[in-house]
């Protein structure tokens, strides 16, 4: 993968990481952000425009890819390279946590 | 209904469809950015977004932009928006009940929103003088071949007044550009708290600054941050004594002490913050806060009242005869009476 996208996506934002997320099934705009607001029990609430704003810049880098379109509709998924980053995200995720927990005490 | 309406600020528009839908009225055209049409509805608690989908002069939109285009606009009204007017801008105008799961804006995060501003600003700041500039030069151009053709001089006055419009449109939209941006990454909740702290205020000497800060402490306020000729306040329990310090000022004071400020030869455009660092230096030892900087540079200080001492009290000369715009008009105007005396002179000979 290219070093432009890991430094890019490495730390994620928070809306980054559930959309990828959300899409490790097919799915579309719409069910993103029902997706996003349920597992997050209302903690993040995507903005429409913030979803629009951040699909186009996923497609673009490929770490998501436009399953099919009827009426419009667009569903998506995401790629092989959206998923090596998701899971990198997550590990570093974890270490973060650990380090934290170590010095904070739970 | 029609009404005529001109607005600067995205917000304050928004604002005010709103409360024209709960007088029960909805938008249903709008004309020229400043015609609005609306038609009768029962009274409703209604929020309004503007959207634009075609931020780029250039015709060679980027295939993400096209693809980008699509998706928000089908996204936008499968989540509860419906589109109501667009304009000759190619914004469109969308409304939905406000509704308490706090989807009432498009845009929730900063980093959207940024995205958002940005794209306002190149429009405004970039794009659209361009093209002004762009047809100023085809004028001008044009006005000076038939002048060496005809050798008639009617026509570059025609042409100096058409420039004049265009560069003054430029300026101005790139001020509205530089606006819009500062208030588009501001969520409207942000944007309605600091309206409420902020006024404008132009002041002609700095007395008048000082006591008008005071005035505010006295009202609860204390001064965050200024921002051109507006002033953003915060309500604080504590009261202040206001002090400020140009770099004349600093320089009297060390001519006082027998010491020499060094200047900084190399910054011909005074934008150095050498004298600042000075300043803050001498206010720290007296325990004075840095409060923020305002025209031309002048730092402003703030010392709660117990401690207030005094110091730095014959600062004057804060703002002169350079400032504003008044200045170019008086050297525009003074410079072509020169000029032109001259040449009636030159005439006469």
């Amino acid at each position: 993968m290219e070093e432009k996208l890991q430094k890019k996506y490495c730390p994620m934002t928070e809306t980054t990481f559930y959309t990828l997320l959300a899409l490790l099934e097919p799915n579309h705009g719409y069910g993103i952000m029902k997706f996003v607001r349920e597992l997050t029990e209302e903690r993040i609430k995507m903005g429409t425009g913030t979803l629009y704003t951040m699909l186009g810049r996923l497609v673009e880098d490929e770490l998501i890819y436009i399953v099919n379109e009827e009426d419009g509709k667009k569903t998506y998924q995401i790629t092989e390279d959206g998923h090596i980053l998701l899971k990198q995200e997550q590990e570093r995720l974890k270490k973060q946590c650990e380090n934290g927990e170590r010095i904070l005490g739970e | 209904m029609v009404k005529w309406k001109f607005f600067t600020s995205m917000y304050e528009e928004i604002e005010w469809l709103e409360s024209m839908a709960r007088q029960g009225w909805m938008l249903s055209d709008i004309n020229l950015g400043v015609r609005y049409t609306f038609t009768q509805c029962e009274p409703a608690e209604m929020v309004y977004e503007v959207e634009n989908f075609a931020l780029s002069f250039s015709k060679n939109a980027k295939k993400q932009e096209l693809e980008a285009q699509r998706t928000a606009s089908d996204l936008i009204e499968q989540t509860g928006w419906k589109l109501v007017a667009r304009d000759e801008g190619m914004s469109s105008y969308y409304v939905k009940e406000r509704t308490n799961d706090g989807y009432n804006e498009l845009y929730d995060d900063v980093e959207s929103r940024r995205l958002r501003a940005e794209k306002y600003r190149t429009l405004y700041c970039i794009e659209q003088p361009k093209e002004l500039m762009k047809l100023t030069l085809i004028m001008t151009i044009f006005s000076i071949f038939i002048a060496l053709v005809d050798f008639d001089r009617g026509f570059l006055i025609f042409d100096l007044v058409y420039t004049l419009l265009m560069v003054g449109m430029s300026l101005y939209s790139i001020y509205g550009g530089e606006l819009i941006y500062r208030e588009l990454c501001m969520s409207r909740a942000e944007w309605k708290e600091r309206k409420k702290n902020s006024m404008k205020y132009t002041f002609k000497r700095s007395e008048d600054l000082l006591t008008y800060l005071q005035q505010r402490d006295k009202a609860d306020l204390k001064l965050v941050e200024c921002e051109g000729n507006t002033y953003i306040f915060e309500p604080s329990r504590e009261h202040y004594r206001y002090y400020m310090d140009t770099k004349s000022a600093l320089k009297q004071r060390m001519k006082q002490k027998r010491q020499k400020y060094q200047e900084d030869w190399k910054d011909m455009n005074q934008i150095g913050t050498r004298w600042h660092e000075v300043s803050m230096q001498e206010a720290k030892e007296l325990g004075m806060e840095v409060v923020c900087t305002v025209k031309n540079g002048t730092l402003i200080y703030r010392c709660p009242e117990s401690k207030a001492v005094d110091w730095n009290t014959n600062v004057t000369k804060l703002t002169g005869p350079l400032d504003g715009w008044m200045p170019y008009l008086g050297a525009g105007v003074g410079l072509g009476a020169v000029l032109g005396i001259i040449w009636a002179i030159m005439d006469m000979m």
